[in-house]
């Protein structure tokens, strides 16, 4: 204890904390002046990017829309990031758009030149600057580049950066396969969430054309990946408005039939696709896996056209045990506007036994008025 | 003999009174240190087109917005114009009516022309009685629950059952939300699988002004206290939980902004009746991961999320410190056999201890050193540069952690003229001297209180409108 007290008692010591607790005071304040400084010059520098990125901007629509030449030599290297930023402006999914910008990039070597200088830049901040400014590139060509980020980093912040960029160099089909399995690499120890990795996969799938994409189709049924992988590709599928995806959900139904999520999700994506085919929901409502009722519960009356028959293949939702299956096709029926009087009616045309089930009438109390 | 038996005791006091005080406070620089870098990243990334490119892909998750409301007739309108103008595809805003006996209801009807619905729902999570469910003829998203009064937790146990979406957000209602908070929120639980709950800075709408676009204009709020609950939030909130989430080891999900994945809230019955119910619900959430085994993360954006009114007066100051500190005792007890226990990995090892023993037991450990410290100094048994030297940690040390957590008011979105920093410093010289001992002794009050559940009422203000500065161009 005489110690503790010596100690603590101790006059140079004492002198010692209260010296460096002022020098911590003064360093916040000389830092604070800093940051102000740093703030203002970082503030400065992004308002001159936007000036400039206006001014790409418009060159890049003459470009796109107008077809009149790109001018390379008003180019500049302090021109490198507003350009990438100009052209990240324009949709991602614009496969005109996108050919005419990914040949500019080509051209110019836009990415390897960011990235060179992301490898010569020292501070991590400008690092993530300058990987930043890649991912808004509309299309890239160093796709080993920023795999080497994601297998080196673990800021989760950079590497969701190099995966949106990574996905933006996909522009064939081996490209297309080798993301893939670089998410389900990646995805098995870093667990990506499913809209994530929905998005990567439209975003790189977007890219491609027609012949590509029947070409990775086929890949994908002669290799396929795991489930939740099989999933995100099919439900990205549903995000992309070609008329070759009916083509290939309906191929990927065929072969992947006992995956009963990979059918869900099939269901789900040729509704959002536009596609009428009823014969494929007559199949599916005959199986009894909860995914595949919730799914043809919710998106089955949209598989056919609105006709008086239609209810017909999807009667037995009515009455299934679980709630939010019913909720699903009561849902559907008041899209279309089904009144009370037809669902009763098609009832007692189909299953009249069932007219008195009570999970059925506790639904139907409250039909007119269900969200 | 006894007369030594004292002094030992009151040099052990003094001594843990010392430890306690650096270690609150090198605690302290280092988050702030921590939640710097994290801001920095935040502000060369946040021009990125992932952002807006990710929402108009449509691919992200749904989410059901609760509001539970209980008098809050003043702000509840304001609230919910700006909830259903966020730049969303898909939500919903679900408003909990817990039984209030002023206007709220009334109000609700006639400006959102709200309609009764009969539907059937599945409660599993039990709740007191909902009287009618209501919809809008205006916004197709609205939902408006009424139901007996049963306290906070209790309204969203209710809005947790009626919601139809996986993620459910639970806000204050007098909270605003920036346009784009909820979208930023749900691209981390996107990113990342594992992710269970997320939340935001929460920036301090006293003083500010919402133009007719909802768009907010940040002022310095004129009283002192308010402007020292500023360098407070940004010290003690904002810092802290950046580095708790950078180890993932974070376990405040502010109640006025927080995004929680709902099969894992279900799973643990949702929200238990107390009084610090954000805090008690995410200690619950990671318990049970930890105990399914369930890999899991709890994020945390830096920068400012959602803007919410802080009290403006001193009786509600000390009452909402009060009711703060009884909840995290009262869920520091209740989840007492995860504190030092290696099975909860870094929320048992560290972030618990770390709650336990610098901010639960702070204020008594502070309150008993100063006693232990004058007796000494009395007594002769410490000389006046002691005395100086705890001076320089208390105010000295205080004042800096103050001015450093300006370090991080420079990088947040929305920062103040400079006129208003200028103010801010003065007011963060004046914080230990004059609000840190004001809190520091409601919170010893609450220490030896924490049985009690009484919430107590905080007054609210309708938020001053302004003038779109469209509108005066045009």
């Amino acid at each position: 204890m005489e110690s503790m007290l010596l100690l603590q008692n101790h006059p140079m010591l004492i002198t010692l904390v209260v010296r460096t607790i002022f020098l911590f005071l003064l360093l916040s304040l000389v830092g604070l002046g800093i940051l102000i400084l740093i703030k203002v010059a970082m503030h400065l520098y992004f308002s001159s990017i936007e000036k400039r990125k206006t001014y790409w901007s418009s060159h890049l629509i003459n470009y796109i829309y107008y077809g009149i030449p790109f001018r390379f030599h008003e180019l500049d290297t302090s021109d490198l990031i507003p350009l990438a930023r100009a052209m990240g402006e324009f949709p991602i999914d614009e496969p005109l758009i996108y050919e005419k910008l990914s040949t500019l990039v080509g051209e110019v070597n836009l990415d390897i030149l960011l990235a060179r200088r992301y490898r010569k830049s020292r501070f991590f901040f400008r690092k993530v600057h300058y990987l930043s400014t890649l991912a808004e590139l509309p299309a890239s060509h160093i796709p080993d580049f920023y795999r080497r980020i994601v297998e080196t980093h673990s800021n989760p912040l950079l590497i969701q950066h190099a995966i949106y960029a990574y996905s933006k160099t996909v522009q064939d089909t081996p490209a297309m396969n080798r993301f893939i399995l670089f998410l389900l690499e990646y995805d098995t120890h870093a667990h990506i969430g499913r809209a994530f990795c929905r998005f990567l996969i439209y975003v790189s799938l977007s890219r491609l054309g027609t012949e590509d994409l029947e070409r990775f189709n086929e890949w994908l049924i002669q290799n396929p990946p795991e489930e939740r992988m099989l999933r995100c590709i099919v439900d990205s599928y549903g995000l992309i408005k070609q008329p070759i995806i009916i083509h290939l959900l309906l191929e990927l139904h065929r072969q992947f039939e006992n995956l009963e999520e990979v059918v869900a999700g099939i269901l789900r994506s040729l509704v959002s696709n536009g596609a009428k085919r009823c014969s494929l929901l007559q199949k599916d409502t005959q199986r009894d896996e909860l995914p595949i009722r919730i799914a043809c519960s919710k998106v089955g009356i949209d598989l056919c056209y609105p006709s008086s028959s239609t209810l017909r293949h999807v009667i037995r939702y009515f009455f299934d045990h679980n709630y939010y299956v019913r909720h699903n096709i009561f849902q559907a029926c008041k899209r279309y506007h089904i009144s009370k009087y037809e669902i009763l009616e098609a009832v007692q045309l189909e299953m009249p036994q069932k007219l008195n089930d009570r999970f059925f009438n506790d639904m139907m109390r409250v039909y007119n008025f269900t969200r | 003999m006894w007369i030594e038996t004292i002094v030992h005791l009151l040099l052990v006091t003094q001594f843990l009174y010392l430890v306690n005080l650096v270690a609150t406070n090198l605690s302290s620089m280092v988050f702030i240190v921590f939640a710097l870098r994290d801001m920095m990243l935040t502000y060369f990334t946040e021009r990125s087109n992932l952002i807006q490119n990710y929402l108009n892909s449509q691919s992200h998750l749904p989410i059901s917005i609760l509001v539970p409301a209980y008098n809050e007739e003043t702000t509840i309108s304001q609230t919910l114009h700006t909830l259903l103008n966020i730049e969303f595809n898909e939500y919903e805003v679900i408003v909990i009516n817990d039984g209030s006996t002023d206007f709220t209801l009334d109000k609700l009807i006639d400006d959102f022309n709200l309609y009764p619905i009969e539907s059937p729902k599945r409660l599993p999570i039990p709740h007191k009685n909902i009287y009618t469910v209501y919809h809008s003829h205006i916004y197709y998203n609205l939902v408006v629950i009424d139901k007996e009064n049963g306290g906070k937790s209790d309204a969203l146990n209710a809005g947790i059952n009626v919601s139809k979406y996986p993620l459910f957000c639970s806000l204050d209602a007098d909270t605003i939300l920036n346009r784009d908070s909820i979208l930023k929120a749900v691209l981390l639980f996107s990113q990342d699988g594992t992710t269970i709950a997320t939340g935001g800075t929460i920036g301090i709408l006293n003083g500010s002004s919402l133009t007719p676009e909802h768009t907010l204009i940040r002022r310095l709020p004129k009283r002192l206290m308010e402007q020292m609950q500023i360098i407070e939030y940004t010290r003690g909130f904002l810092a802290g939980r950046t580095f708790w989430a950078a180890i993932n080891g974070l376990l405040i999900v502010s109640g006025a902004f927080g995004i929680f994945r709902k099969d894992i809230v279900m799973a643990i019955n949702g929200y238990r009746k107390t009084i610090g119910e954000d805090l008690d619900l995410l200690i619950r959430m990671r318990r049970y991961c930890y105990e399914e085994n369930k890999p899991h993360r709890v994020s945390y954006f830096p920068d400012i999320m959602s803007w919410t009114q802080i009290p403006s007066d001193y009786s509600s100051l000390l009452k909402q410190r009060n009711r703060w500190h009884r909840g995290l005792i009262e869920t520091l007890f209740h989840n007492r056999k995860m504190i030092f226990n290696p099975r909860y990995g870094v929320i048992g090892l560290l972030t618990l201890p770390y709650y336990l023993l610098i901010e639960a037991l702070n204020p008594l450990i502070t309150f008993l050193g100063v006693i232990a410290v004058t007796i000494l100094y009395l007594v002769g048994l410490i000389n006046p540069d002691t005395i100086v030297l705890f001076f320089v940690l208390e105010f000295v040390w205080g004042i800096t952690l103050n001015i450093l957590s300006f370090w991080l008011e420079v990088f947040l979105e929305s920062s103040f003229k400079t006129t208003e920093i200028l103010r801010l410093i003065l007011a963060s010289i004046l914080e230990p001297f004059y609000y840190k001992p004001l809190i520091k002794m409601e919170q010893l009050i609450a220490t030896f209180t924490f049985m009690n559940t009484q919430w107590g009422d905080i007054r609210r203000h309708q938020i001053h409108a302004t003038k779109s500065p469209f509108a005066q161009r045009g």
